[in-house]
């Protein structure tokens, strides 16, 4: 029996990153859709020979016990799927996850969880962006996600480009509808 | 004759802009503190730029990323054109790569080279606070590095959590155009494992240069090492030893690492006559930034 669990991290206060990245986007790649942008932590926790719920309740010992995952002063975090966002129709959610090609995890985190609680088999970390923008007059979302994929997410020079470097990272753009919960 | 000019840029959260003027100004430059932000007419005056090291703005969404896009990189890409002398050092380095000033190629200016999280192995280490040593290959190739000797091993410290080269493969086959800055043993043995290679670098590279030889990217700070009192005791190193008889003396005295100044300045003299022609050019084309 496997259960595997996905927790969302964030920062609850201003997330500089977001705030420089977004003055980034907007001023120097001169891409002027962009309405908000948000950052997550993903975690995906894979546990051995437990229930799902079981698996849930040692997840929600270890943040209560440690800080390891969320240090509860600055941030905050979701289990499973991220909350219902609510845009209006001139706007496109865009979700992207950003991994470093190859090791990011810091092997203290992954031996104090996996040595802590033999349960847990395997922890991965992503980064996750947020984007709403504006939707452009006569675009659909495939149009959407291409401009941004091209003038936002993959940096290919100073001028393209600024989440995601091309030579030591790589990204998903995720679906939607498996990532926020419906109610 | 007047000492050539050289501006340090420093971005908002730099923070090794001292040591680096001084280490210029005692080899024989007029070295000044620029912010980010000095108007273009002034900065454009310069026979070189630096950036030095630190945590521009706070390595927000990666090392060097934000810098990178700020208009003052336009002036240092009209200066890499002219041919000036830019040095990156550390967070330098990092504004370099992602501003695609190194290795630039192609000379379109694409980001072609990544500082990625430093790696012991597979394993991710974190910051890096320590002293290595390098050495140097195909020395010709850039003006920083004309004055050394090929296979010398040299000590100098790092400081970086993302600093390990990752450069795009098409690159990998080049490599020999661009002088280089290799991370060796103190036999100037270059060792891909850890501790030698401190970061997990593409072969092993410390710093190197773009195709033109006029701009030099470096991880580690030869503004911290080109002293004999920066030399630690502790290092297994005849700059150490040196240090010792310099200090019995009452002296102090300096590193080959003096060579990187010193190589840099006369080169700058060489040209600025050309440069300070060239910089109306420039001014007129933009006012200020």
């Amino acid at each position: 029996m496997r259960a595997s669990l996905r927790l969302f991290t964030y920062l609850k206060g201003i997330d500089l990153q977001c705030m420089s990245a977004s003055h980034a986007i907007e001023r120097f790649l001169h891409y002027p859709y962009l309405k908000k942008l948000s950052r997550f932590i993903l975690w995906h926790i894979h546990y051995e020979n437990v229930s799902r719920h079981e698996a849930l309740e040692s997840l929600k010992g270890i943040l209560e016990k440690s800080i390891v995952l969320v240090n509860p002063n600055k941030e905050g975090y979701y289990f499973d799927c991220l909350p219902p966002k609510r845009i209006d129709l001139n706007h496109n959610l865009v979700l992207i996850k950003v991994s470093q090609n190859e090791a990011f995890l810091d092997p203290h985190i992954e031996r104090f969880l996996i040595s802590g609680n033999n349960r847990i088999s395997k922890i991965e970390q992503a980064l996750l962006w947020e984007l709403i923008v504006t939707k452009p007059e006569g675009k659909d979302i495939a149009d959407v996600e291409k401009e941004l994929k091209e003038q936002v997410i993959l940096t290919t020079s100073r001028q393209k480009g600024i989440l995601v470097h091309p030579i030591s990272e790589s990204f998903d753009i995720l679906p939607i509808q498996d990532y926020y919960s419906k109610t | 004759m007047s000492k050539p000019r050289c501006g340090i840029i420093q971005f908002p959260g730099s923070n090794c802009e001292l040591e680096t003027q001084y280490a210029f100004q005692f080899f024989g430059w007029d070295a000044m503190i620029f912010r980010w932000n000095t108007p273009l007419d002034v900065l454009s005056k310069m026979d070189a730029y630096v950036l030095p090291g630190g945590f521009s703005y706070q390595d927000r969404v990666r090392a060097g990323a934000i810098a990178a896009k700020m208009e003052i990189m336009e002036l240092l890409i009209d200066a890499d054109k002219w041919g000036k002398p830019i040095l990156g050092i550390c967070n330098g380095c990092q504004i370099l790569a992602e501003a695609g000033v190194i290795p630039n190629t192609k000379g379109e200016y694409e980001l072609e080279a990544a500082l990625a999280p430093n790696t012991r192995g597979k394993e991710p280490i974190g910051f890096i606070c320590d002293w290595v040593w390098v050495t140097f290959k195909n020395t010709q190739k850039s003006l920083f590095t004309t004055l050394f000797n090929e296979g010398d091993a040299l000590p100098i410290p790092i400081n970086h959590g993302e600093g390990r080269f990752l450069l795009k493969k098409s690159i990998l086959d080049s490599i020999e155009s661009y002088s280089q800055i290799q991370f060796c043993t103190s036999k100037a043995e270059v060792l891909p494992s850890f501790p030698v290679n401190p970061n997990g670098s593409m072969l092993n590279l410390a710093g190197f240069s773009n195709k033109k030889g006029n701009v030099l990217a470096i991880m580690p700070h030869p503004e911290r090492a080109c002293f004999l009192k920066q030399i630690p005791f502790w290092i297994p190193d005849p700059l150490a030893d040196e240090k010792r008889e310099h200090f019995k003396k009452g002296e102090d005295g300096v590193t080959p690492w003096k060579n990187l100044f010193i190589g840099m300045r006369e080169y700058a003299l060489e040209n600025r006559e050309q440069w300070a022609r060239n910089t109306f050019h420039v001014i007129s084309r933009g006012g200020s930034l």
